[in-house]
Formats: structure tokens, sequence, C-alpha cells
């Protein structure tokens, strides 16, 4: 079993190969001109030297890593997207902190996945990432990265790094299909697309379209939601949007479809019973003197919810206004005739697994289950969870069942990063853990009689939902194996239904 | 059917003013009205007339008490006592206003100053020369001018130091605001991820979408934990930091 990757301060590599990778790619290329001066077929050339030279750029990138030099990795790029590179410093700095010692047995190496190509003004490229420890690979879920490159003199320099789950296909026309969540979109010149892991999406399934040479990028999302209307949700998240960026200033929501719908008839593609909306909203103090803008566009079959937002400075979308129109225009349900009802559950069985019946949770994907009180109302939500189901009880009485995957950049969930995670969500949500040594309200890690599963009980205390001062009593069943993480948590209003929710927690299984 | 004048007309009846129409009939108009026939068994009474213009012309004590004004809510008299005391205080607030001096500038007061200062200073210079030529000392132990009361540079250079600095120093203060460039905005990828723990997933995208997802999560079950994947680097750190 590899070993979980230790970051931080013990996150420290012995400076890789540098000269030795740039020699044997110079040796190589001049191999190939001399070849092609001599009038001998070279076939591939163009791409030999292409590849040559991202190799020479990921190695400065793996040099500066294995440096723990974040500044130095930083200032290797010349970006295009001005946003995403911040992100990219911020979680380098979080990696990297300043005062590092230099020393440390890991090390990155960084290769190419597949063949770079030619994407409108830039070379793309899939890199795989592998640290080691001495000899040995570690953290095997490390995402790998979409890099894009710009030609700089005999050099190419990285533009934009955009990360993407191992597992996640890029199809080479950059056009993204799910027929389960019954769409397509993409394959239009200049855009690349790039896969977005779940718990990062906070969504059944997400990926973002970057337009090459700009700093406009387009994130397409997928839900599941049957309390709102597509008015409703870009209304909602205009209203969080300036939460966030204070100076956002939103037009007004406007109806809208996606060109392939919009037609009258259903030739034209017109479907009944799909919904759309779009607001527009100006950011005045992003990027330039004109601002940024970002456009909510939503839609709505059933529960099945589509969002794309289209993000970037007014300028570059103003100049790209037709190619940004090509690709809202690129966006089309596959199965114009799928029955409205049960579009959502489609997407959600397919992506998340997990059925409900007479009360009881059954996932034969993950393999979890458990029995909730008769008559209770449930439902599935869908989020960046793996899984969540909520049984709704009267008077208010609530459980909830989640269900989290190894977050990428772990190899398997043990005690101490359950313990961890599960006390970071009960703080974000105002849950009191009790600490450690305070038994019996905090059980010790056991393994369930019943299934091979570590699992404890905590005693917690929370706020009241009826808004009430004062705390109400919260239990948490906390269950995990390797690869699952899964969190029960009651909360009730009367001794019936704590016994009722005993008994619910008591029949999880992993 | 008989109609004698006293019959009331029941004005909660089905009549739509909105139309004009009564239990769906509109109501004639004079021609239809001067040619409809009366039914066989509607009989007016010869004195239907008279009856009528009396009735109009003596309108009963409950006709009239339609009429009556509303009896005064209990807070009237105060409510009105209140917006009339209200409206004369305003009145004599512009009145008086006219009559208000202005805060005086501090280039006034500087000038001010600076010209009493000048005056005092010239009175005292020609009670020196008057003392001189008489031949009294007028201005102090040893002849000496105070410095207070002193023309020339040295008052100047205390004018300066007193005034001048502070005054040059507020207006360095003002233009570097204005000129120097202040901090680069953060970009709208980095105030979403930012608006999340960092232990999310969704604070570790590279668009701002799941970020906006996340608190709209959290909105339809604030109770719930939070319904949202989490970052393999900041557990790990976690651990190692443990």
């Amino acid at each position: 079993m590899t070993e979980p990757w230790m970051t931080g301060p013990e996150l420290i590599t012995r400076r890789s190969s540098l000269p030795a990778t740039m020699l044997r790619n110079c040796l190589r290329t001049w191999l190939c001109s001399l070849l092609a001066l001599v009038g001998a077929p070279v076939c591939g050339q163009d791409d030999a030297a292409t590849r040559a030279k991202i190799e020479d750029a990921l190695a400065e990138l793996d040099a500066a890593f294995a440096a723990g030099d974040a500044a130095r990795f930083l200032a290797a790029f010349e970006p295009d997207h001005t946003g995403a590179h911040a992100l990219l410093e911020q979680r380098m700095l979080r990696i990297f902190p300043v005062d590092r010692s230099g020393k440390s047995p890991y090390r990155r190496k960084s290769t190419i996945l597949g063949a770079p190509r030619q994407l409108g003004p830039r070379t793309v490229a899939r890199v795989r990432h592998e640290l080691f420890k001495g000899s040995v690979a570690i953290a095997a879920t490390l995402e790998d990265t979409m890099m894009a490159f710009r030609e700089s003199g005999d050099t190419l320099v990285p533009t934009l790094a955009i990360e993407t789950p191992r597992q996640a296909e890029c199809s080479a026309t950059d056009k993204f299909t799910c027929p389960a969540c019954n769409y397509e979109v993409g394959g239009v010149a200049g855009w690349l697309c790039v896969p977005m892991g779940r718990d990062r999406a906070q969504a059944l399934e997400a990926s973002s379209f970057y337009l090459m040479g700009t700093d406009i990028a387009c994130d397409v999302s997928v839900r599941i939601d049957d309390r709102r209307t597509a008015m409703q949700v870009v209304n909602e998240l205009a209203g969080v949007l300036r939460e966030v960026e204070s100076d956002a200033t939103p037009n007004l929501a406007t109806n809208w479809l996606p060109p392939a719908h919009a037609g009258g008839s259903e030739d034209d593609g017109f479907i009944a019973d799909l919904e759309g909306a779009r607001i527009e909203i100006a950011l005045p103090s992003q990027h330039d003197d004109a601002g940024a803008v970002a456009i909510f566009h939503a839609l709505q079959f059933g529960s099945l919810q589509h969002l794309l937002l289209v993000r970037g400075s007014h300028g570059a979308i103003q100049k790209n206004r037709q190619t940004v129109d090509a690709l809202l225009a690129s966006f089309r349900l596959l199965d114009s005739n799928a029955e409205r009802a049960a579009a959502g559950a489609r997407a959600l069985q397919m992506h998340v697994g997990g059925v409900v019946k007479d009360g009881r949770y059954d996932n034969g994907k993950h393999g979890a289950s458990m029995q909730g009180p008769a008559n209770w109302q449930v439902q599935q939500r869908c989020g960046g969870a793996l899984f969540r189901v909520l049984w709704t009880g009267p008077d208010d009485s609530r459980i909830w069942l989640t269900g989290f995957a190894v977050p990428p950049g772990m190899d398997y969930w043990c005690q101490q990063t359950a313990d961890h995670w599960v006390r970071k969500l009960c703080k974000s949500a105002g849950i009191e853990v009790p600490p450690e040594n305070k038994t019996p309200d905090v059980d010790k890690w056991a393994t369930d009689g019943l299934c091979d599963a570590s699992v404890r009980t905590l005693n917690c205390q929370a706020p009241r939902q009826s808004g009430v001062p004062g705390k109400a009593r919260r239990v948490l069943r906390v269950m995990f194996r390797a690869n699952l993480l899964l969190v029960g948590d009651g909360t009730a209003t009367t001794d019936e239904h704590w016994q009722l929710i005993k008994r619910s927690l008591g029949s999880m299984r992993l | 059917m008989t109609f004698d004048g006293h019959d009331s007309f029941d004005e909660h009846g089905s009549f739509d003013e909105h139309d004009g129409t009564f239990e769906g009939r509109r109501f004639p108009d004079e021609s239809e009205w001067l040619g409809t026939e009366l039914p066989d068994d509607f009989e007016i009474s010869d004195d239907f007339v008279d009856h009528t213009v009396i009735a109009v012309r003596s309108p009963t004590p409950e006709q009239l008490q339609a009429f009556d004004a509303p009896a005064p809510s209990a807070d009237f008299v105060s409510r009105v006592t209140g917006a009339i005391q209200q409206d004369r205080r305003e009145h004599w607030r512009e009145m008086l206003a006219r009559y208000v001096a202005p805060e005086p500038s501090p280039e006034f007061v500087s000038r001010t100053l600076r010209a009493l200062e000048e005056r005092a200073a010239e009175r005292a210079q020609r009670d020196t020369e008057d003392a001189r030529a008489t031949g009294s000392p007028g201005v102090g132990p040893r002849g000496i001018v105070p410095a207070e009361d002193a023309t020339g540079p040295e008052n100047t250079f205390h004018m300066w130091r007193r005034w001048g600095m502070p005054l040059v120093a507020a207006a360095a203060v003002i233009i570097a605001a204005f000129l120097l460039p202040g901090d680069p905005p953060r970009a709208l990828e980095v105030r979403a991820a930012e608006s999340l723990p960092a232990a999310f997933g969704a604070a570790n995208a590279t668009s701002p979408l799941p970020a906006l997802l996340t608190h709209l999560d959290q909105e339809a079950d604030p109770y719930g934990l939070p319904n949202t994947g989490g970052d393999g680097v900041w557990l790990l750190m976690q651990r190692s930091t443990r």
C-alpha cells in the first residue's frame, strides 16, 4: 500500500535532474534537425520538438517544486487567466510555507500523457504528476493537470494549469457529453475542456471550458434541484455572488434558452417542459478599468438542472462575443423526448447510485445502506459529497446520511483524517463536538461487528432548528473503511423520535 | 310589482361597476328607456312624481347619516397638534437660518490672525519710534521687541512652522493617496475560494461556481453538515501537524 502523501513542512524534495533532462531534449532536437537537413524523413519532428520544449518547462516547474520555491514556480508562468493563476498561487503558498528548511525525501515528476496538441494560439497537454519518497511512489490519486503553453522564442512558456481528476477523460475534440445527464457541450474551436472532480464541483458533474489565449472561461455544472425554477436559481446565484464580491452589480434576470432549443417547433429543437433563465452581473473592480462580467445561465428540465457560468474581462468577452455565443450554441439536450419526471433520477442513479424504498436507503454502487424510520419523508440531495440522504420526521426531527469519498491527494481514510474531517464539518455547522477525552460523549474507535468498518459515536450539541436560543442534542455515528467515510447524523424533538434515530443509526452498514 | 318611491335600492346588489351592468344587464340608454314597454303588472301610482320629488328634497335621517363626518380617531387631536407645531418649528427655522452666520473657514481665521499680528507689530514699531523720538523705553526692559510682536523673517518662519508644515504634510498624503497605485483587486476566483474553509474541496476549485453553489446548499439546509467534499492536501497537513 502506498504511503499517504505528507505535505507541508515535510514536503521538501531533492533537486530533480534538470540539467540531464535538458541535455537529453537538446540532443533529441539536434538529431531531428540534422536528419531533416540531410533530407531524411523525420516523422513527428514538430511533435517531438514541441514535446521536448514542454518537458523542459515541466522540468523547471518540478525543480521549483523540489526546492519548495513557490515564487520561482509561479514566475515560470505567463498567465492568460489571472483568476486561475491567483488560485494556483494561493495553493502553492499553502503547500510551500516561506520558512522551508530545504530538506525532504520527496520529489515530483511530471510526465506528458498522450500527445500535445495545438488549440488556437496555445499548445495544450495533459500532465501527470507523481510523487516519490525515495523510490516509492505515493499519493496515487493526485490529480492530473491540463496545461497550456505559449511560444516564446525557442521555448514554450506555461500560461494555464488546471487540475482534473485522473480518471476523467478529456475528449480530443473538447466536447463534453454525458448521456446520463442528457446533454453535450463544447467542440468549438479554441476552447479547452477540463472536467472537474465531484468533490470540487459541488455538483453531480462539472467541467470548465477555457478560451485559449484569453481570460474567458465557461463553467458547466449539472445538479439535481426540484425546489427552484431556473429564474430563482440565477437570482439566488447573483445574490450569493454579491455577498462574495460586494461591488457586483446584477442586471435583470431574463428568460433564456440555448440556441439549440430556442426554436418554435420540435423540429427546431423546442422542448415543451424546458425552462431557462440568464442573468448578467458586472464586476467593475475586477481586471482592468473596464471590469469583468459574470453571466449565469440556468436550464431546468424536471429536477435536472444545468448551469453555465461565462466569466471573463469585459473587453475580452466583447472581443470574442461570437465564439462565446458559439460555445453556448453547442449546448444541447441529447434526448428531447426524455421523460421530465425521470430526468433527475436517471442522472442521480448514474453518478451517485442509491435507491430509497420503504424508508431504506441502499447504495449498491458504494456499498452503503441505512434503514430510516417508517413514514418519514426521504430526500436525496445533490452536493459535493458522494451522496446525501435526508429523512425528515414530524416536529422537525431529522436524520442525515452522508457519504464522503477519499479526497484527491489522499489514498485512503484513516482514523485521524476521518476525525479531522468530521470535526471540521461540525465546526462549520456550529455543532459542538466534545473533546476526545470526554467519555461517554465520545466513543473510542471500534470495529463494527456487522461490517468491516471502524465506527464511533459522538454525542454533540447543536443550535436548535427552530431558532430558539439554546442547544439541542445531536448524535453523530461515524463509520469508515479505506475508500468511504459514512456519517449518520440525527436530531430529534421527542424521546420516541430519539429511539427511532438510535435504531436507524444502528442500521448503518458499510 | 309596485314602485312607490319608498323602496330602497340595495346598493350591495349585483352591480358591476367596471362594466356598468346589473345582474349582467346593461342599463338602457334614454331612447331604449323611453321605448321600453312597462310590464303588465307594473303599476305606477298617480302621486309617484310628487312622492319622488318630496323624497329627494327631504331626505330621511338615515339617508343623511351617510354624509355624516366620521368620528375622529383617538389620536386625531394629538396628531394634528403635533403636525401644527412641527410646521411652525420648520417655519421659524427657515426664518432664523437667514440670520445664522457661516462658520469661518480656516483660511479666514489664519488671515485674520495674521492681520492682527501685523497690526500689533506696526503699533509696536510706531511706539518704539515714538519712544526713540522722545527718549523713553516703550517696548521692554532693554528695548527689545517681544518675539510674538516682531515683524520680519523670524515671524514668517514661525508662521510657516505653525501652519505651513501641517498643510504641506496633509497635501502630500492626499496626493500620494490618489497617485500611488493601490493594491490590485483580488480575483473573483480567489474571493469565492476564500469564502469557504480551506478544508472544503470547493475552496480549491478553479471556478467560483462551486463556492457559490456551496453557499446555496448551506442556505437550503442550514442545520445539516456541509454537503461538500474535502481537500486531501488540507487533511494530510492537519494530520502531519498533530
